[in-house]
């Protein structure tokens, strides 16, 4: 095999690395990036949460609709049950902070549960079976 | 070395003795020596300078080659460990901001949100940074509380008409979750009774006796004995409140 032979055939092997080396370099980048985005979890879960609010979970889509209210972030098309589970989250502690004596706590609560229902409108009768299954869960008054 | 005449030192390649002025015959010897590797020096160089002037292209395609082969294995090795440099990144950035991350931790435990304190824990990646290290214990606790309070809060609140596919199962899996909290809480309260925020962690626990009293009624009194009973009591009463009403 003469040297012009093996310097093309280096040609060509270093044009495949080459090639080798940007798809790498693109893949680490990526998971690079992917990683620093959801490095700490924090992104909400894209669970189908029409289900839980046809079973009137609506415990579960307050607490897991949770990190939405510290700034996870959130899928579009489940942002009308975000907003449902903090009115659910918001009148489970309502209730917590009366029972506790923390006034300034509920009150606050009850700012945002007034903002969500004007906000909500268009769903009153949901609104309505939350509250009905906050006060049913509710074994001291 | 010696001159053989009159015994003084001479260097190796000195032909005649500075001293007497006799000829040095060892000098001869030594001077051929170091022409000959000398000129065997010059003849390998020579020899590589003209195998690389005729294989510039060759020798830079190797040089190449070497460098492409470690840009990738330095960047696959860079995809591997990307969690762990970015985990490496963000405690680096949370050592720099710590005065600013502790006052927004401050404004959190003022107003008794443990689970938003945790929720910025876990979105800054605190808990393993080394200024951090004295509120590990009462994120422990935090993240014991949120199951708890997840836990009754799903089982709980449910629609009059919920259709509780699961419910001894779910009941079953959360029970724990509730009973866990109480045992972290006084394991810590045992071992770390000199925390720096155990006025927080025993808020803590005053707001999950709350809790369990409006949404379970569960007394205090009550309380202890249904944590103190085995795991079939504790579910058997959870059934009981929450299923058979």
């Amino acid at each position: 095999m003469n040297k012009k032979v093996i310097f093309r055939i280096s040609v060509l092997l270093n044009g495949i690395l080459a090639v080798v080396l940007v798809i790498s370099m693109a893949h680490a980048m990526k998971e690079i990036d992917r990683n620093k985005e959801n490095h700490s979890l924090w992104r909400m879960a894209n669970i189908l949460m029409e289900d839980k609010v046809e079973e009137q979970a609506y415990g579960w889509l307050g607490a897991q609709t949770r990190p939405s209210r510290y700034g996870a972030k959130e899928y579009p098309n489940n942002r009308n049950y975000y907003r449902l589970g903090e009115y659910a989250d918001l009148l489970f502690f309502r209730e917590v902070y009366q029972a506790g004596g923390e006034k300034e706590q509920a009150a606050d609560c009850g700012e945002r549960i007034n903002e969500l229902k004007e906000e909500l409108s268009g769903q009153s009768a949901v609104l309505d079976k939350i509250e009905q299954s906050v006060q049913k869960a509710l074994k001291e008054q | 070395m010696k001159c053989e005449h009159c015994g003084a030192e001479l260097g190796l390649l000195d032909q005649v003795c500075p001293y007497c002025g006799s000829t040095n015959t060892e000098a001869a010897r030594h001077r051929e020596e170091k022409e000959y590797y000398e000129e065997r020096s010059r003849k390998a160089a020579g020899t590589i300078k003209g195998f690389l002037a005729a294989n510039v292209p060759m020798v830079c395609s190797a040089i190449l080659m070497f460098l492409l082969v470690t840009g990738i294995l330095l960047s696959g090795y860079l995809g591997e460990k990307a969690y762990e440099l970015v985990s490496l990144s963000n405690q680096k950035k949370a050592v720099r901001n710590y005065e600013k991350n502790m006052e927004k931790i401050r404004q959190y435990l003022e107003k008794g949100d443990y689970i938003g304190c945790l929720m910025f824990e876990e979105e800054k990646e605190l808990r393993f940074c080394l200024p951090y290290e004295e509120l590990c214990w009462l994120w422990d606790l935090s993240d014991e509380y949120r199951d708890a309070v997840n836990a009754v809060e799903e089982l709980a609140v449910r629609g009059a008409d919920a259709d509780w596919l699961g419910a001894e199962d779910d009941i079953s899996y959360k029970k724990t979750d509730i009973a866990a909290f109480y045992q972290e809480y006084e394991w810590l309260r045992r071992e770390h009774g000199e925390d720096p925020y155990q006025k927080q962690m025993d808020d803590m626990k005053a707001k999950m006796d709350v809790i369990l009293r409006i949404y379970l009624g569960l007394d205090d009194k009550e309380r202890e004995e249904y944590l103190e009973g085995s795991e079939n009591r504790q579910g058997a009463y959870l059934e009981e409140v929450l299923l058979h009403e």
